[in-house]
This record gives C-alpha cells, structure tokens and sequence, in this order.
C-alpha cells in the first residue's frame, strides 16, 4: 500500500513548526518531522506528532445542523445558508452593528481574510474580533506605539544560535512552545545564560541560572526594578538611547523610586537575585525577552508590555541577530489573524479603521468602503448582547464558553441572542448552543497559510479530503456572501484570496507569491517584492516602524503607595488564594481536539489543582483529594495535585476540560486599554469535598455543557445534502 | 552480554511527555500496556524521565516467581501474559524503574488504560478493583528495528543510547584524563 507524504504545518501552537502527514488511502496514519524546518529542525512535540487522529474521529460535523423544536437537526447546505442569509440580510437592514463575529485562530490566513471582509464588506460592521483579545492584545497596544509593530521581532532560530542572555518572563515556555523550548535549552548548551521570571516553578525554572519567584500580578515592580537597577549601575548608554528614542528623560524620572529595596518589598524577590538578573541582560552584548500571557492576561496587560519595551529599548537590545522581543504567541495563526484584520479597530495590514487616506485602497479593491467606527472587542459581547446591541453572534472556529472570563454570564448571554451561528469541526460546548452549525474542514484538510510567532508565512497543504459535506471556511463565507447577493467572493481557491491580500498590503506581503512558499521554507514579512527575502529581524539599525522613525518611551508608573501585587480581585478572608490559569503540554485550550485524541488523553485525563504543600496543609488537602474550587462567580470540582511548583497562596488550574472549566470562575475585570480579560488572577477558595459531592458537581457540568450531545456521527440521524 | 540503555540529558530535557506519548503508543501497537515505560520524575532542576537500566544480574528477574522477567540478550523482557501482578519486581528493582499499572481489558480495542499514568493520583480505587495489575518497564522498543521510540522523538536530544562501546570509551576517556592528572601527559601511540 502507498503512503504519500505530504508538507504541511503543525496544526497547534504558535511555534509552527514543520511536518510531514502520512497519508495511505485518504487517512492519516503518521506524522513524520520535517528535519529542513527552519524552526523545528526535525523535532516535534506530543502534539505534533500523535494529534493527528481528530482529523478522523467519527464525532467530526458532517453536515450542516439547524435548531428545529429545540434539536439540532441535520439539514443541507442550501437549506442552512439560506436560513442564515435570510436572518443576516434582516439585520443588516435594521443595524448591521449587532452582528458581531469572532474569528478562528486556527484558521488559515485566507479563512480569517474571508471573515473579516464578510463582517465588514457584506455586514457593514467593524464588529470583528478574534481570539488575540484573550492573550496577545496587550503586546498590540503595547508595542505598536512604542516599537510599531506587535510581532516577534526576531527569529526563533536565534534564540539558539545567537543569543547571550534569554530572559523569559511569564512564558511557560516548555509546555506552550516546547520547540522554542528546544532553542533555549541550545542556546544553554553553548554557555548562553536563563533568566526566568514566574511565580510557578515551570521546567523553564527550574533550569534557570536565576528565577525570579515574581508574585502573580508583579510584573510592573520587578522590571522597573531590573531598570533602575541597570540605571544606577551606568549599565545604560544614554547618547544611544536618546539617538533611538523618544521619551527618555520621563522614563528615567519614573523609574527613580523603583528602587531594588522596594521591589523586595513588593514582590518579595531578594534584591541580590534582581540585581544579577538586571546585570546579566543588561551586559550581555545579545539578549532576547520571551514573554507570553503571564504578561499580558492581566487587567494591566498593555502596562506590563510596555514595561518590556520599555528595557529593550532602553538595553539597546532591538534591531540585531539574537536579541529582540518574543510576544509567544499561542495559536497556530493567531499571529495571521491579527493581520489579516481580525481586529474591530485594524483593518488587514493593521490600518487602522478610521484612516481616511489608507483605508482608499481598500473602497478600492472591495468597491465598498469599509465601516469606519471602530467594532465591538470580543470580551465585550456578553455585555453588549446583554444591552441588546448584538442580536446575532457567529463564531467560527472559537469555543469562547470554555476559554472566555466568566463562563456563566456568557451562557446568560448567548440565550438571549437571536443567533447564535458556529462554524467548528466539532460540535463544541459553543456550538451546543447554536441556533445553526455550520462543519468545516480542518487543517489537513484544506489549502492556504499559517503565519508562526516569528511572521513565517508558511503552505499548509491539503493531505486528507474533509468528512461529509465540511468545507474549507473561505468558502463557507464565500458562499454566505454569494448568498446574500455580494458580489464581493469570487475565489475559486486559497491562493486567489492571498492574491488579494498581496494587492491590498503589498508592503507586508507583496512578495510572498505561493510559489514561493511551495519550495522554501516560508517568509517572513515584511516582504515587499518578489526579489525581496523576507525579514527575519525587525528595527535594524535602530529604525522602528513609528511615525517618527524612533522608539518611542513609555513610563508606567503605578501608586507610590502600593505595597502589593497590581491585580484586581486581591484575595481577602473569604477567598484568600490567588487562582492562576494556563495550560499544560498534552492539551490545547479548551480540548476541542486534544481530549478526542487518545494518546493525549491518557496522559493527562483530568484537571489537577496545583496547591503549596503549605495551603493543602492548611486547609487538610492531601495529593489526590477531591476538592472543590470556587470564587465569587461559581464553583468548579477537580483533583488537588500538592505540589511546590506553585508558591503559598496560588493555585493554579487549566482550561483543558469541561468537567472542571476553570473559566467559570474568572473574571470579567479588564485592561482598560486593549480589553484583556485579567484570568491570570482572581481570588478562590478551596476546600476538600466527598466524591459523592464532585461527582454531582460533575453531573452539573455535564449538563450545563450538554456533553452527552456530542455523539459520533455515524449514531446521528445524517441526511446527505446537496 | 553486551547492554543498552537509555540514560536521560538533564540539562536538555524539557519535560514534553513526547517520549512518554511515544512510548505508550509503540507499545499498544505492539499489543502491550499501552503505558509509558519512562517515569517523568519530577525534581527540584526540573523534571527527568527515568527508566529500566537493563541490570545484567537484574534483580528483578531474581525474584519474580513466575519467570516472568527474562534477560533476553541486551534486553531484560517482561513477559505480560505471564505477569501475575504481584509487585515483588517493583520492590526489588534498585531505581524504581518498573511500575505495576492497571490495565484494562475491553473486547473493541484490546488492553486500554482508564487511568493517568502521568500522575497515578488520578487514579480511582474502584476503577482499579474492576482492574488486571501488571507489571511494566522498559524493554528498549526490542520488537522495533528502528530503536528505541523514545529515543527516536525527542525533540531535544535529551534521551541517549549508551551501549557498552560507549562505556568502554568513556571510561577509557577519564582514565587517560586522571592519568594527565598526575602527570602522566599525552595519548599512547
Ligand atoms: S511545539 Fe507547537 S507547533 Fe511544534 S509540534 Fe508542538 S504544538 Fe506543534
């Protein structure tokens, strides 16, 4: 029997990196690495390698589903896109504002073009968003105005070969971006030194030359510390910062009070392990910053990324090999997503909605004129669905009931709305929910392209043919738009969505022509022409992306009074621990795809609680215990792992699993600036409960997440469509 | 005769669980316990996944009451079928390195495991009663012409073959450094 090989790209996290699907008899069967991956290098993690069977799992949507008395019933897809078309043409003519759509990360870059331009060309509305409101927003409002641009500024190849010092801070990384990871732990191999900075004692920690035990919601303090530090040491050359940016004398000023001692006080880090720390990135001729969400999912996220600009800039550590910014980002393609214009205030190529001079190009090309007022921020649907300013909601390729703030008040919402439309490869708890849903095709399923955390637009390929009637979500918002009688997608494939994308952005991605991505190992843009060979490192020679050409400073300054951790719902008698979120190796967000996969599954079948030996003493929880987790927005069951990779008072949880969604208990509290929702901090208790107890609390949740929906295909009543 | 082991890189490995994934899965297709054969042990420098030695006088093997342990030429085997789940292997083996699991049997896909094998806390006492124990450890993937698994998917190199070659040139290494030591300077011809 044949197995052909075909090239494609990881389907999860935002490393990229690069593999090979073995396909024998239109299924998959294997997953090979690719050993010329500029990333990857011939190395993959559990999930590149064993995810691949939910491209085959019996529970995959087939067909298009219609809510008739309460049921979601199979029907065709003329049937569905007339039901939604209908529905979407009534509400464009009454506000096309309460449409709002969120767009997959996990898309392709042309899926997330396509849906943009169908909320803006085809709706009329702004009101478009993706999932970067829940984990990189902060680094857009952050880095946009200080360096101009939010991405990666380096590539991640660097980190192995190049760098001096890597200081990581709020990146768990071996977990989320096990093959950035690997580069680390190259980069040691060859005498270059870690730094880490994160309350949780991750694999990363533990193999630090120094590890800041920074408090949750201590970031601000610990890196003005680090800058005072290289201030007052003469570790700082002034000519050259003020030559490459603006804003110095206010920072310095600033950064004044933050002296080592008070740091010490507030966070509790040993000033002499701040003071190596700050000397090691300071000295050190190349040093790169890797940060994710333990920076910015906090109600002070874009505060906090201004903070790391702000040592960057200031170390002169910017613009050359092996230095730079990571924003790690999580998904896929969220990277792509973002720009591709899945933004309520950027269009694709990040011009901002309201600039009349820019935005020309676009009347241009679409022959309508982009809605100008900026849209509706994911995290700010629930309330305004509850305002009754959203009537209709379409997800596509998103599960915000697991992975939003305050999983309660969202369900509350999405009742209330008058449709819910999801577009998914499974039937998500989303989709559950939905008035119609809508199948699609997967990553091996469908032609395009990804663009990793370091701007690598890379080919995605088509290795299998989609389940039953899916299809590849470009075309399911072709066809709506057909249907609604926009003239505006004639695509007959992937590759002539990208062509638009190149004419519109040609500054970005007027050089990455497909055939280009065919051969090579991607681009990373900006790639302004075909002759052009990408971009691996932003700002060289010191000239940034602003309006004026210069770095622009940011002091943060926060109360002189404050002597604690800046997070919002500090704990307090009644919920005295700090509940800390993230994620673990063996599972991917909200488990969509990782809990169907067996192998992953087995290795981390359910929620363990991490709680200090301290805290389980305490409150008489032993390993294993069931407990019962709750803050003031609800309460959760799930196992208590006593370990000290969390310090007294935190725990921390994942949102892996339904049985235990710890997004019940976050909450709603948000940065004023980009909209993040602050789930890395909110105040929980626990407390050790009967198994009857947990497992009527499961039966609940089993419930309220209608899991016993989701049944394989082939027990479903399925009607072929059209 | 000649052993093979595999021995863990502290300072590379990343505490991914691929080996773990990949052992699991080499195994069940294999038709064993579809569990890893690699404990990831965690430590204060980070996690380390630790596995069967291939003891040449392998107490284990001594003590098993079955003959269930076989040292099989550069392999100490564990014949499943013949395990009665007893657990004296586990007290005898000097690093820790075997495991008794509950596996369970179901008609459709053979041996699955309704446990966590990454944290056995996981585990529910009275899915373990319903439960055949058995003991599991590594056999170095001895059915597999290409190696090892584990060894094979580590994306950081972390995971090493040593053979007895490699032994006798370590060894031959820091002899030749001690004997530089004291004074002893340059290689012999
Ligand atoms: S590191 Fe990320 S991209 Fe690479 S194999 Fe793992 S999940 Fe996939």
């Amino acid at each position: 029997m044949t197995v052909h090989r075909v090239r494609t790209i990881c389907p999860y996290c935002g490393v990229g990196c690069g593999l090979y699907l073995l396909v024998e008899q239109g299924r998959i069967v294997g997953v090979e690495a690719d050993p010329e991956h500029p990333v990857s290098q011939g190395g993959l993690c559990l999930k590149g390698y064993y995810g691949y069977n939910h491209v085959g799992d019996p529970r995959r949507l087939q067909t298009p589903l219609i809510r008739k008395d309460g049921m979601l019933v199979p029907a065709t897809w003329n049937e569905a896109l007339n039901f939604i078309a209908e529905h979407l043409i009534r509400v464009r003519r009454q506000d096309p504002d309460a449409f709002a759509l969120i767009a997959s990360a996990k898309g392709t870059n042309e899926d997330s073009f396509a849906a943009q331009k169908f909320a803006r060309v085809v709706m009329g509305t702004n009101n478009v968003d993706c999932c970067a409101r829940l984990c990189h927003a902060p680094s857009v409002a952050g880095l946009v105005p200080t360096l101009g641009s939010a991405a990666t500024t380096n590539t991640i190849e660097e980190i192995g070969s190049v760098t001096e010092t890597i200081f990581i801070i709020g990146s768990n990384t071996s977990e989320c971006h096990p093959l950035v990871a690997a580069h680390v732990i190259k980069a040691r191999e060859r005498g270059a030194k870690l730094i880490v900075a994160d309350p949780r004692h991750t694999e990363m920690a533990a193999r630090a030359d120094i590890w800041l035990r920074v408090p949750v919601g201590g970031n601000i303090p610990l890196i003005n510390g680090i800058m005072h530090i290289l201030m007052r040491d003469g570790l700082i050359n002034t000519i050259r910062v003020n030559r490459m940016a603006a804003g110095f004398d206010a920072l310095a000023a600033n950064l004044a009070e933050w002296t080592p001692e008070r740091v010490e006080n507030i966070t509790g880090v040993p000033r002499a392990d701040l003071q190596a720390a700050a000397h090691l990135y300071g000295k050190a001729s190349t040093a790169a910053i890797l940060y994710a969400m333990g920076v910015t999912q906090f109600a002070n996220g874009t505060e906090n990324v201004l903070a790391l600009a702000n040592l960057a800039i200031i170390t002169g550590h910017l613009g050359r090999s092996g230095t730079g910014l990571f924003p790690l980002r999580g998904q896929n393609n969220i990277q792509g997503t973002c720009d591709m214009g899945c933004l309520p205030d950027f269009l694709p190529g990040y011009v901002h909605v309201g600039s009349s001079q820019k935005q020309t190009r676009f009347s241009h090309v679409w022959s309508v004129k982009p809605p100008s007022k900026p849209g509706i921020r994911a995290t700010e649907i629930s309330e305004g669905i509850m305002q009754g300013k959203i009537r209709v909601l379409y997800v596509f390729g998103a599960n915000p009931v697991l992975s939003g703030p305050d999983t309660g008040y969202l369900m509350k919402a999405l009742e209330r709305l008058d449709l819910l439309i999801v577009q998914d490869i499974f039937l998500t708890e989303t989709a559950r929910l939905a008035g119609v849903v809508l199948p699609a095709a997967c990553a091996a399923e469908k032609d395009g392209t990804f663009t990793n955390t370091e701007r690598r637009i890379q080919r995605v390929r088509m290795a299998v043919p989609p389940p039953g009637d899916a299809r590849p979500d470009w075309r399911i918002f072709s066809e709506l738009a057909r249907e609604m009688g926009s003239s505006a997608f004639p695509y007959r494939s992937p590759e002539e969505i990208w062509g638009e994308i190149r004419l519109l952005i040609p500054e970005r991605f007027g050089g990455v022509a497909y055939k280009r991505l065919n051969d090579g190992p991607g681009i990373l843009w900006p790639c302004p022409d075909e002759a052009h060979p990408g971009t691996p490192i932003l700002y060289s020679d010191n000239v940034f992306l602003t309006p004026s050409g210069k770095a622009q400073l940011k002091p943060v300054p926060i109360d002189p009074e404050q002597t604690s951790a800046g997070i919002v719902e500090k704990p307090d008698k009644d919920y005295p621990l700090v509940l800390t979120t993230g994620r673990r190796v063996y599972h991917y967000h909200t488990g969509t795809i990782t809990r169907k996969e067996w192998v992953l599954n087995q290795i981390g079948p359910e929620e363990l609680v991490e709680i200090n030996p301290e805290d389980g003493r305490r409150k008489g929880i032993r390993n294993g215990d069931l407990i019962r987790v709750c803050t003031r927005r609800g309460l959760i069951s799930a196992r208590a792992w006593i370990t000290d990779r969390v310090p007294p008072g935190t725990i921390f949880m994942t949102f892996h699993f339904w049985e235990a969604p710890v997004n019940e208990l976050t909450g709603r509290a948000q940065d004023p600036v980009c909209g993040i929702p602050e789930l890395k901090a909110s105040a929980a208790d626990i407390k050790s409960i009967s198994s009857v107890d947990a497992r009527m609390i499961r039966r609940q949740k089993k419930e309220r997440y209608l899991v016993s929906l989701e049944v394989p295909v082939n027990r479903r009543n399925v009607t072929k469509g059209d | 005769m000649p052993r093979q082991f595999i021995i863990p890189d502290k300072a590379k490995c990343l505490g991914c669980c691929t080996c773990l994934a990949a052992c699991m899965l080499t195994h069940r297709e294999e038709g064993a316990v579809p569990c890893p054969r690699l404990f990831l042990t965690p430590t204060a420098q980070g996690s380390v996944p630790l596995q069967c030695r291939q003891c040449d006088q392998a107490p284990c093997a001594e003590v098993c009451p079955v003959h269930a342990i076989e040292v099989q030429g550069e392999v100490v085997v564990l014949n499943e079928k013949k395990c009665v789940g007893c657990g004296i292997c586990v007290l005898a083996c000097p690093i820790g390195c075997i495991e008794i699991q509950a596996a369970r049997q179901t008609a459709a896909t053979g041996i699955t495991l309704t446990t966590s094998i990454l944290l056995p806390l996981t585990r529910s006492e009275q899915d373990e009663k319903k439960m055949r124990k058995i003991a599991v450890k590594c056999n170095m993937c001895y059915f597999r012409p290409e190696g090892p698994a584990c060894v094979k998917v580590c994306p950081t190199e972390a995971l090493r073959l040593v053979d007895e070659e490699d032994i006798r040139f370590w060894n031959l290494q820091r002899r030749q450094a001690y004997a530089s030591s004291i004074g002893f300077q340059g290689a012999a011809e």
